[in-house]
């Protein structure tokens, strides 16, 4: 934000109160370099206002003395604010990045060496897949990236030219390693080895993107490990670049190539039958559900718990839709007898009235048209209860691989494994070894559950209290807890796994984790 | 953060004078008596002693600003400071960002690759 530093209303407010409320409160201006002058001239224009002996020439001497008197202080001010602003500029940030260097510098270059070869990989994979494809020339794709070019003497065919010139760049290489090596001399022989680099480009250019890219990597990862001062974080920053060109890249790959061989596994095998759509509605869960949702069963729930949810948005939309088309088929009717009767007033219409009812008639033939808009939605609306009919079709699916009816008989199919071990026809030994089990859990809930109030319910309840949210945690003789939270929602816990009965995802409910991993620490320690 | 802009001295002394006593703006200086070509002696008098009063008054307001000056220059050297400081920790840490990421995401290809 520019702030321009001058008097303003406000700070007339701030003056008002000076001169008339605490005169005395006022200090004198800032000393500044043209201090003395500034006094001199005041205090002689100071002298003539006490003497009463102002006239128009002291007038104005008094006026610039004050002029210049302002202007000394905002050069003052002026060069103090610059020398801030410029200190801040030139030595916090260098300070900073002196100490960064170092740090990041080997790091980088232990990152370089290992995307160099791993670059190599990339490039490779990237030729398998295009030899596959067949889309690119062979010359291209034949051509290895050779990370190890820069060393000399491995192609017998090699120049004696190329040969010379990577003697000399090993050599260089041996003195940059010198440690005493004066800086200017360190300098030019950087700059040295950049030209042999370019000559061996030019001697034996690049014959893929991969290999250049490899030898500019190799080349720049050199000159950081050579580099000195601020020729060190020059060096850093194109060895930076060079690694986001190839993260870039490949990204670019992945986009290619990845997307088409999953959608390839995606694409829906046959015809669109209920099977196959639920098929593929299998597959597409377990991927959103990182393959955290093993269990059909689960997994099929969560099927039919979306497909109800889409079917009911559908049948809200469809049912507003026609509400819509009734309301404008109604309308549309109405409009077309006025339309009518119009027309028929025109016949009969005095020349300066023909042109407002025309003007009229347009009117409504407008009107007319933004209600066969309204209309067209009914192929929308065919649409949506097409697709609920699709829904329903694949829930019937569902329900015959579950071997049951309907939803009602689903859930009657699921509770009873859920609340079995709850029934009166528990033996009196499991309902003892159970309501042990949770006498033993309050026992030691101090150490399992801190933060949290817990106390026992009826029988082989332990009800677990905390923020406000109460859960009632039941042992079963296999070892698991059931839960029910204060929504009434029924859980399983054990040690690694908290499932909602309705297929809510795993693990979701905190208090619930907490729980399991208590359970586990008891078990652990064997508590019980 | 952008460099503040200064005002001239002529600039803050008409600002503040303007407030005070418009007659002694620096634009009239060189006109004080134009207007009064048939004043008495006692009345000019009356104006000059007007005038060394605002002059006074002057004095007052423009020590008051400067005070508002330097603070102000003093809060936008801390300012500076502060800026850079941030700026080179957000270079920092974005570089060192990318760096982490980039070691984190690279894979040592398989002998088989």
């Amino acid at each position: 934000m520019i702030k321009k530093l001058f008097p303003t209303q406000a700070f007339t407010l701030r003056e008002h109160r000076l001169l008339f409320e605490n005169p005395e409160a006022a200090k004198p201006p800032v000393a500044s370099e043209n201090t003395e002058s500034k006094e001199k001239k005041e205090s002689d224009a100071k002298a003539s206002e006490k003497a009463g002996e102002l006239n128009k020439d002291t007038v104005k001497t008094a006026a610039e003395a004050r002029t210049n008197g302002a202007q000394a202080a905002l050069d003052a001010a002026q060069k103090y604010a610059q020398q801030g602003y410029e200190f801040a500029k030139k030595n916090v940030a260098p300070a900073a990045k002196t100490v960064l260097t170092p740090l990041v510098g080997p790091a980088v270059i232990h990152a370089g060496e290992t995307i160099a070869s791993h670059s190599e990989a990339v490039i490779m994979n990237a030729q398998n897949v295009r030899t596959e494809n067949k889309s690119v020339s062979n010359a291209t794709v034949e051509k290895k990236p050779d990370a190890q070019q820069s060393e000399p003497g491995t192609p017998e065919n090699i120049p004696a030219k190329i040969t010379a010139l990577k003697e000399e760049q090993k050599e260089n290489e041996k003195k940059l390693e010198d440690k005493k090596l004066p800086p200017e001399e360190r300098s030019t022989l950087q700059e040295r080895q950049t030209q042999i680099d370019e000559e061996l480009n030019k001697l034996n250019p690049p014959k893929t993107h991969g290999e250049k890219f490899t030898r500019d990597l190799n080349s720049a990862i050199k000159e950081l490990s050579h580099a000195q001062g601020m020729d060190k974080f020059a060096a850093f920053v194109k060895v930076m670049a060079l690694i986001s060109t190839l993260w870039a890249t490949v990204s670019k790959w992945n986009e290619k190539y990845v997307p088409e061989a999953e959608k390839k596994e995606e694409a829906p095998k046959g015809p669109d039958t209920p099977e196959n759509r639920l098929s593929a509605k299998l597959k597409a869960n377990e991927k959103k559900m990182d393959g955290t949702v093993k269990d059909e069963k689960v997994n099929l729930q969560e099927i039919k718990d979306q497909n109800k949810k889409e079917r009911e948005a559908n049948t809200k939309n469809s049912d507003d839709m026609t509400k819509r088309i009734d309301g404008a088929k109604k309308e549309k009717e109405v409009l077309i007898d006025r339309k009518a009767e119009l027309e028929k007033n025109l016949t009969s219409a005095k020349e300066e009235e023909t042109k407002n009812i025309n003007d009229q008639i347009k009117i409504i033939v407008e009107q007319i048209a933004i209600q066969d808009k309204v209309i067209a939605l009914t192929t929308e609306r065919d649409a949506l209860l097409e697709k609920n009919k699709k829904l329903d079709e694949e829930d019937t699916v569902i329900n015959k691989r579950f071997g049951i009816e309907d939803d009602k008989k689903l859930e009657e199919d699921k509770k009873p494994e859920e609340t079995k071990e709850e029934k009166p026809t528990e033996t009196p030994e499991q309902n003892k070894k159970r309501t042990d089990a949770a006498k033993q859990f309050i026992a030691n809930a101090a150490t399992l559950l801190p933060g949290t109030t817990v106390t026992a319910g009826k029988g082989a309840q332990v009800i677990i209290k905390e923020n406000g949210v109460t859960l009632i945690a039941v042992p079963q003789p296999d070892g698991k807890w059931a839960a029910i939270d204060g929504t009434g929602r029924g859980w399983t816990v054990n040690e690694d796994r908290y499932v909602m009965y309705e297929g809510t995802k795993a693990g979701e409910d905190p208090l619930l984790k907490k729980i399991g991993d208590a359970l586990k620490e008891a078990r652990e320690k064997k508590l019980f | 953060m952008e460099p503040l802009i200064f005002p001239t001295g002529q600039e803050v002394y008409d600002a503040l004078m303007n407030s005070i006593e418009p007659e002694l703006l620096s634009a009239n200086l060189d006109h004080l008596d134009d207007a009064y070509a048939s004043e008495t002696e006692d009345a000019r008098r009356a104006r000059y002693e007007r005038y060394a009063a605002a002059f006074a008054q002057y004095d007052e307001a423009f020590a008051s600003w400067t005070e508002e000056l330097n603070e102000t220059v003093r809060t936008y050297r801390k300012t500076a400071f502060r800026s850079a400081e941030a700026e080179s920790r957000t270079q920092e840490e974005e570089t060192l960002s990318v760096l982490e990421q980039d070691i984190a995401t690279i894979q040592t290809p398989s002998p088989a690759a």
